[in-house]
């Protein structure tokens, strides 16, 4: 009985050794999690979820995919999913300006078209 | 055996498959890298001065590096590198594009300028060719009327009516006159757009205040007989100026004659007054 319970607790010693293992050396990334969050605000600020919709959506689940992670403790996976979280936001704040600056250079051209047929 | 195998139908089936295989080992150049590194040299020689978002792009030259120092296709770590250095390319991408429509929003000032520069050198050669056509209309009526000159001057085209217009002293035109004035309205009406100024002269015979009365009688009486050929009121502007301004020496019959007389000024633009002697002066 007492040796079967030994046996128990080590293997799942070993187990939890092997799962650690598995899991690498990483550190809980609890920087990281501030910077995507934030990363994910500023993307909604800056107009994104109408102007880059698919990579906002991006970078809001993996944000909470690594959320999920961090509660299992698997940290390297929250690291990676918190690093695609943040460059998606990146992706969209990028081409929510882009978005911005095409329609303006839209109107200009538009305008100056105009200007011309105008003057002709 | 079976890894190279596989290795060979992967290159030739594409990237897609690649996720699909468990247990093949990476080639070192594989296609899908060479892809990645075309689309960052691609953006990289994007045209524009200087290079556009240069960071951005050195940034995905940097992701596809670290892409290339992992070892093992299939593993977390290069899966994971190489989304971010796909993402790092659509950033890239992005920032060149915003440069690119951020370029043409810059240079809208200079096109504008170009455009209404363009537009103002034809304007100005249109009228320029208009202006010489008056003048051209001018001497041809010039020539078909008995004492009128014309003479291109910076304020505009001159017509200048001797004195035969008039009686001695007197401020109604002679009846012959009349149809020298009316051949002139035809004229002025062919332009209907332009301004008139007309402006009596006469000699130095007589009191100063006489003569500024009198000039400025005549150029009244001109006004209103070109007004009954037709000739619109508000393009009209009068001005009697007396003895001022004479063209010819008043010691002498024959520069008197000269001095005595009226001239029309036509603007040189539609729109624009002619510019008045006094405020020459």
């Amino acid at each position: 009985m007492n040796k079967i319970n030994i046996f128990r607790s080590t293997s799942a010693l070993a187990l939890i050794l092997l799962l650690g293992a598995c899991q690498g050396n990483a550190q809980r990334p609890d920087t990281l999690v501030i910077q995507a969050r934030e990363s994910v605000k500023k993307a909604e600020s800056a107009g994104a979820v109408q102007k880059a919709p698919l990579a906002m959506r991006d970078a809001s689940q993996y944000l909470g995919k690594a959320e999920e992670a961090m509660s299992d403790k698997d940290y390297q996976e929250a690291q990676f999913f918190l690093e695609k979280s943040m460059i998606n936001s990146e992706l969209a704040i990028a081409r929510s300006n882009a978005v911005d600056a095409k329609k303006a250079a839209e109107a200009i051209n538009k305008n100056l078209d105009t200007l011309e047929s105008e003057i002709d | 055996m079976c890894e190279s195998k596989l290795n060979k139908s992967m290159l030739a089936i594409g990237l897609g498959s690649l996720l699909l295989v468990g247990c093949a080992s990476t080639p070192k150049e594989s296609s899908q890298l060479n892809q990645l590194e075309q689309r960052i040299e691609a953006l990289a020689s994007a045209p524009g001065q200087p290079q556009r978002a240069p960071i951005a792009v050195e940034e995905a030259r940097e992701a596809l590096e670290k892409l290339r120092t992992i070892k093992g296709e299939n593993s977390a770590a290069y899966q994971h590198q190489l989304y971010l250095t796909e993402k790092q390319i659509e950033i890239a991408t992005e920032l060149v594009a915003t440069e690119e429509a951020q370029q043409v929003v810059n240079s809208a000032d200079g096109r504008r300028k170009d455009i209404l520069l363009e537009a103002k050198t034809k304007e100005v050669e249109e009228a320029k060719s208009l202006a010489a056509g008056i003048a051209m209309r001018a001497q041809e009526l010039a020539q078909q009327v008995e004492d009128l000159q014309t003479a291109e001057t910076d304020r505009g085209l001159v017509l200048t009516l001797g004195s035969v217009l008039f009686e001695s002293g007197k401020a109604t035109l002679r009846d012959g006159a009349k149809r020298t004035v009316e051949k002139v309205a035809n004229f002025l009406n062919e332009y209907p757009d332009r301004n008139i100024l007309i402006e009596g002269f006469t000699d130095s015979e007589g009191s100063e205040t006489y003569n500024r009365e009198l000039s400025q009688k005549r150029a009244q009486a001109v006004r209103d007989e070109l007004v009954s050929s037709g000739v619109e009121t508000r393009r009209i502007t009068t001005e009697g100026y007396g003895e001022e301004f004479p063209v010819a020496s008043n010691s002498n019959a024959e520069g008197r004659q000269q001095n005595r007389r009226v001239e029309i000024v036509i603007a040189k633009s539609s729109a624009s007054d002619v510019t008045s002697r006094t405020s020459m002066r």
